[in-house]
């Protein structure tokens, strides 16, 4: 199908997109990479009144690396982030992320804002962010503030966002000097969304896990950080006795629902069965120095 | 109610396959629509209208994209490359020439997308291996099932144009 009319703006200042999106209160939506929004609105599950687009804003498209992070504008793609030395070797887990996200022609469009705003609990960037603890900032009518994930994300698909606020940043902490990461997927293809994903970065100190940082996807209504899991991790050396605690501790935490692809007792053991898979790879990354 | 409204109408540059055109549209139409409609060109294929199948797959400002996930006025100011685009005057292009040889493809729907995509592919990476061009058409797809062939058919392309040869021809 096509999409149902709508009025159509590309401003040019973020101000100018914020009176807009003030001035349509309710009725109007953000359009960044239309990767997720698009297909909705073929499909008319979404029908807003009015959409403003982000594209012809200057200021939103830079990685730059400031204070131990890398502040990565909203609109930067995926295909920017898969690619960008600066990612792959500040924040590898970041672009090997992107790098799990659709194929070219998506990745060439989605940008990682869109991606974090639209919070779908089985995409990868949320998944990170919130593994990563990343900060989140928001510019509304009321100026800027800062979010953290745990007050950033709500559930299946909602935010904290207000109709008038606009995402226009991330700051990912720069990955410490010899530590691995991994990304873990379960897809029924290469690429898709994961039925049940894993994303870890994992820091080594003589054999001794001294810092994890671990995200579920697929198996939540929001991203999962399962600090406990952490918590049981940290100081310790990655045993197989351990893995299968973890592991156990996982497919517990998780709330994962049935659909098409897979049950939720599937889900739940497969939760586990990445997180290993992603804290195995993590560690004979971190082992071998590889950053 | 939505469907009452009525979008709003924007004059659009496009640059197409080299060629200047301005048209007025409909905010709500798509890129791939005024490609197919107001300019004539019905090489580019709509299959799933949600980015799953690329038969939609043009060049926008230097990279692929699915023209059914973007909307016509996104493009104002675009250039942009369709496989109309691609072979010359009197001469197919060097990948529509191996798609021939290899057998790429049966009844032929998906080709304008996979050639579209496997062009702009061998722009960015010459010469690349077996798994990169299954990576770079997994948003592609083909219902008559010819992948192997296609990805044959890229590989050979990608040795031509870069003047390489393949391991098993090197002396
Ligand atoms: C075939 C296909 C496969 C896909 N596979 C995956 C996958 O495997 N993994 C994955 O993670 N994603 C996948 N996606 C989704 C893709 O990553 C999208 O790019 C992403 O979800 C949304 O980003 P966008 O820039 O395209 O946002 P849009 O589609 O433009 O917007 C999405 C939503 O976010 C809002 N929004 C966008 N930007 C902002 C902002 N800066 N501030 C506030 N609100 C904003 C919009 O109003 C809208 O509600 C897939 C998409 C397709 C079509
Ligand atoms: S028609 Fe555009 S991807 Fe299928
Ligand atoms: S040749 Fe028929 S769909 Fe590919």
């Amino acid at each position: 199908m096509k999409p149902a009319p709508f009025n159509y703006f590309a401003p040019e200042s973020l101000k100018e997109a914020i009176t807009l999106l003030e001035r349509n209160h309710g009725t109007s939506k953000i359009i960044a990479g239309g990767q997720s929004l698009l297909p909705l609105m073929n499909m008319r599950l979404a029908t807003p009144e009015t959409l403003i687009d982000l594209r012809n804003i200057d200021g939103m498209k830079q990685i730059r690396e400031v204070n131990g992070f890398l502040e990565i504008g909203a609109m930067v793609t995926h295909q920017r982030i898969m690619t960008s030395t600066l990612v792959q070797e500040k924040c590898p887990l970041l672009a090997e992320a992107a790098g799990h996200i659709a194929h070219r022609q998506v990745r060439n469009r989605g940008t990682i804002g869109g991606s974090v705003a639209h919070a779908d609990p089985a995409a990868e960037f949320p998944t990170v962010v919130t593994a990563l603890d990343a900060d989140i900032k928001i510019e509304g009518p009321g100026g800027e503030h800062w979010l953290k994930p745990a007050e950033f994300f709500l559930g299946f698909m909602m935010t904290t966002l207000q109709p008038t606020d606009i995402l226009t940043a991330l700051r990912v902490p720069v990955s410490p000097p010899r530590c691995g990461w991994s990304v873990q997927e379960l897809a029924r293809k290469e690429n898709f969304f994961a039925i049940a994903g894993a994303v870890c970065l994992l820091q080594l100190s003589q054999n001794r896990v001294v810092d994890v940082h671990l995200g579920i996807m697929g198996c939540s209504p929001a991203p999962l950080k399962p600090l406990q899991a952490e918590e049981t991790i940290r100081g310790q050396e990655l045993t197989d006795d351990l893995l299968a605690k973890v592991a156990d501790l996982i497919s517990e935490q998780v709330e994962p629902e049935s659909d098409l692809h897979g049950t939720k007792a599937y889900r739940r053991a497969m939760a586990g069965v990445v997180t290993k898979r992603a804290l195995k790879e993590a560690h004979h990354r971190a082992s071998e120095g590889r950053q | 109610m939505s469907a009452m409204n009525k979008s709003s109408r924007h004059m659009i540059r496009l640059q197409v396959n080299g060629q200047e055109s301005e048209i007025e549209v409909e905010a709500r139409r798509l890129l791939v629509d005024v490609i197919r409609e107001d300019l004539g060109l019905t090489g580019t294929h709509i299959g799933c209208e949600h980015g799953v199948c690329g038969n939609c797959t043009v060049i926008l400002n230097g990279e692929a994209v699915n023209s059914c996930l973007v909307l016509a006025v996104q493009a104002d100011g675009a250039e942009i490359t369709t496989i109309e685009g691609l072979g010359q005057q009197g001469g197919l292009h060097p990948l529509q020439k191996a798609f021939k040889k290899q057998h790429a493809l049966q009844c032929g729907f998906c080709t304008p997308g996979m050639l579209v995509n496997a062009y702009d592919l061998l722009k960015k990476s010459p010469n690349p291996g077996r798994e990169d061009i299954k990576g770079a058409i997994a948003g592609n797809m083909c219902r008559c099932g010819c992948y192997d062939n296609i990805v044959e058919a890229i590989e050979g392309a990608a040795t031509e144009l870069s003047g390489k040869k393949k391991p098993s021809e090197a002396p």
